[in-house]
């Protein structure tokens, strides 16, 4: 795996984002290795009633993402330590892109590192937005 | 509380990992993973995050205008292929500041070796509530 941001650590300093390209045939797929197999998320006849008219991504869907950017920017680490509390805001629709954002906003004595994340539209609507924090193995290296 | 067994496949992990698309070979490639350090295939941290791992305690289906809006995730293990996964999920209510029905789902998944992998909760607005028998109260 890719460590991506392990050798400078920096408040403020900005995570790799992941970016996806939403659609019906990608929903549809991760409610049936899920199990979350709803109307609102696969049913589009059935949303055209709905306060949307459309169908909607799983939050588990767009959450995937936040921890796949923190994959990428902290590798292993995130797997034995990782922590994630995050509050879906906003809905994410077929044919929207969405991009993860993340931010240090901390980094502990003991190793930790915590981060603001985020998910948002092409729009720049938020869809998630919470808390990731997890703690280095290694130790952090030219820490500011 | 309602519990389940999961038998964590390398299909099962690719299935998961394609839907999300966390294309990381480590996911997919034995060797792959051997060489990162670990003894099989892992299956990315997300795949805690699915409904499945979210089983209903009440014993009946979601209900149509559940919503979800928070979720918490704490990871210790990675899952790796061949593991055998046991789940418990205990479900709890709360009202928030609207008066509206907060239904809490809490799992924790442990594995073979009786280790913490992971613990999760869940929180959805829920049309009504439930007792342990499915039925409206």
């Amino acid at each position: 795996m890719i460590h991506a941001l392990q050798k400078n650590i920096t408040v403020g300093q900005k995570l790799i984002p992941v970016v996806k390209h939403l659609n019906q045939d990608k929903i549809n797929q991760f409610a049936v290795t899920s199990g979350a197999t709803g109307a609102i998320h696969v049913d589009p006849e059935y949303c055209k009633n709905t306060p949307y008219k459309t169908t909607l991504v799983h939050g588990f869907l767009t959450m995937a993402y936040i921890s796949e950017m923190m994959e990428i920017n902290f590798g292993g680490d995130w797997a034995i330590s990782g922590e994630l509390d995050v509050k879906f805001i906003g809905v994410a629709k077929p044919g929207d892109s969405v991009i993860t954002g993340g931010t240090i906003k901390e980094v502990l004595e003991d190793h930790g590192i915590v981060c603001d994340v985020e998910v948002a539209n092409q729009n720049a609507s938020k869809i998630v937005a919470g808390i990731a924090s997890l703690r280095l193995r290694g130790g952090l290296y030219n820490v500011n | 509380m309602y519990e389940k067994l999961w038998i964590i496949t390398k299909q099962g992990i690719e299935n998961h990992a394609n839907a999300v698309e966390n294309l990381e070979t480590v996911f997919f490639d034995e060797q792959t993973a051997k060489d990162a350090g670990y003894s099989n295939v892992i299956a990315p941290t997300s795949f805690f995050a699915q409904n499945n791992m979210y089983p209903n305690p009440w014993g009946h289906p979601v209900s149509t205008g559940t919503i979800h809006i928070r979720q918490m995730m704490k990871f210790f293990k990675p899952i790796t292929v061949g593991d055998y996964i046991y789940a418990k999920t205990e479900g709890s209510y709360q009202n928030d500041s609207k008066g509206r029905n907060i239904q809490i789902l809490e799992t924790t998944l442990i594995n073979q070796k009786n280790e913490v992998v992971c613990k999760g909760k869940m929180f959805c607005i829920v049309p009504h509530r439930v007792n342990l028998g499915g039925e409206s109260l």
